[in-house]
């Protein structure tokens, strides 16, 4: 259980996250919808420790939210691959930050990983050699390489092409199921948000307050994609961001 | 490969083509004080022997001179990119003394620090450092934050962010300014070495042009030229052999 309670981000006079309070459950998939500029990345950056001047308080299991206690994993907008790290490195980046071993049962986990992501003959590279997706799937697989607490991702899928940021979605979704690792996302497409997040999180305008949490019926994680079921939730949601945009 | 093959291909015709103007412009000038290639390189091989104190000496100051700037100006450089407070210090003092025309500071450091080893290091080290820090500076402030981002949600130490981002990120910037550096550094040596010794190409050059031996001259310019020139070929050849990623085709 994720419990983030009040949590307030100012910027010199600027109020950028107002008061945010959230409870979250173990094991599920967060969605927040926001307009852009609205402080979801700010939020995120919140969460993994990047922005340390806020007030309130995060808890992890009822202990205070930290990168040296917990396992944070964090795949940002641009997905933070070093150009100078070839995709085996860069994805192994948190071992040698956290000096965990590598042992068998790793080596075997990791290799499940590459080939759930179809990243296995790309180890190699450089970022640089990579196409969007490709990039994309390799910061998704240095998130789930280190079986995170809980994963961040801001706006993941929002740079790709649209098929190939379904595709991308689908492995996510596989690897997903496999680990049941807690995560949030931030997008401002409402179609994902539908497809990925057992829970939908709207997010005010800016400063951002937490609006409305609604629980997504459709959720691709159990069944299989209704797809006019999808369509009508996606309706729905979008009736609501119009009702408290306004 | 291919790509490599080109390069080395690039930098012989360069050579060539560089000695067929000199060649061709010797002939056509025909005049005793400009000695063609051919005599040149000849002298060269046959009076090594007693050039080569001088070339070692010479090589040391640059070394020496260049591994100090790069060690210091990079530390200093990557200082002031992660601590607004120290820039906003340092800064203005940088930029002062950046179009200063420090070759003329020579009598000053001459004075200060006597005609040895010492003065000739510092005044590489005075021309060079400038041009380090800014470029460092500037290379640190456009790594992309990103890069940092992930490392502290990792929970990595500062060791950390710099062993697996900040180092190597600017690593292709400071063999770019240790080209330059190399360039300006050879210059700078061989003006300080006409003033107040007898060791270095410098003062071989400048004491063979006064005892009007053109030949022992020529060769003595030939010499460090070809020095600087395979510097040059090891700054490239480090460059290629580290930054691999630098090299690699966008897609």
């Amino acid at each position: 259980m994720l419990r983030i309670r009040d949590i307030s981000v100012k910027f010199g006079d600027t109020t950028i996250l107002n008061r945010i309070n959230l409870e979250l459950n173990a094991g599920e998939i967060y969605g927040i919808i926001g307009p852009s500029g609205s402080g979801k990345s700010t939020f995120l950056h919140v969460l993994c420790n990047i922005i340390q001047a806020f007030e309130g308080e995060i808890l992890l299991n009822e202990e205070t939210l930290h990168p040296r206690k917990h396992k944070i994993a964090f795949v940002p907008q641009h997905y933070g691959l070093p150009d100078w790290q070839r995709v085996d490195r860069n994805i192994l980046l948190p071992q040698r930050i956290r000096k965990e071993d590598n042992s068998e049962h790793f080596q075997a986990h990791y290799r499940n990983i590459l080939e759930g992501l179809d990243l296995t003959g790309l180890t190699k590279r450089f970022p640089r050699e990579l196409s969007g997706g490709q990039r994309q799937r390799v910061s998704l697989a240095r998130a789930f390489v280190q079986r995170p607490d809980i994963l961040l991702m801001d706006e993941p899928f929002s740079a790709l092409d649209a098929i190939t940021s379904e595709n991308s979605q689908e492995l996510f979704l596989n690897l997903w199921k496999e680990n049941r690792t807690t995560t949030i996302f931030t997008t401002h497409n409402v179609a994902e948000a539908v497809k990925l997040g057992k829970r939908i999180i709207l997010f005010s305008p800016a400063p951002a307050t937490v609006l409305k949490v609604i629980d997504n019926p459709v959720h691709t994680q159990e069944k299989t994609n209704d797809e006019w079921e999808m369509m009508r939730f996606t309706q729905e949601i979008k009736s609501h961001i119009k009702a408290l945009w306004e | 490969m291919s790509k490599k093959k080109l390069n080395i291909r690039n930098k012989l015709y360069g050579l060539l083509l560089f000695n067929l103007i000199w060649y061709f412009v010797a002939g056509l000038v025909d005049s005793p004080v400009l000695i063609g290639p051919v005599a040149t390189y000849v002298n060269m091989f046959n009076i090594m022997p007693s050039m080569w104190s001088h070339l070692t000496v010479s090589l040391e100051r640059i070394v020496v001179g260049l591994l100090i700037s790069i060690l210091a100006g990079a530390a200093i450089g990557i200082v002031m990119a992660r601590s607004p407070k120290v820039n906003s210090m340092l800064s203005p003092l940088v930029y002062f003394t950046y179009p200063v025309p420090k070759l003329a500071l020579l009598p000053v450091v001459m004075l200060l620090t006597g005609i040895g080893e010492i003065s000739k290091i510092i005044m590489i080290i005075l021309i060079v450092i400038f041009q380090v820090i800014i470029s460092t500076r500037d290379a640190v402030n456009n790594i992309p934050k990103d890069n940092y981002n992930v490392l502290i949600s990792l929970g990595a130490g500062k060791m950390q962010q710099f062993r697996e981002i900040t180092f190597p990120a600017i690593l292709p910037d400071l063999f770019t300014t240790l080209r330059i550096a190399l360039g300006i550094a050879v210059s700078v040596l061989f003006f300080t070495e006409t003033y107040g010794t007898d060791r270095g190409m410098g003062y071989y050059i400048v004491d063979a042009w006064m005892r009007i031996n053109y030949l022992d001259m020529y060769a003595g310019i030939a010499l460090l030229s070809i020095m600087g020139f395979l510097l040059f070929l090891l700054i490239d050849l480090a460059d290629t052999v580290c930054c691999k990623w630098n090299k690699a085709i966008s897609v």
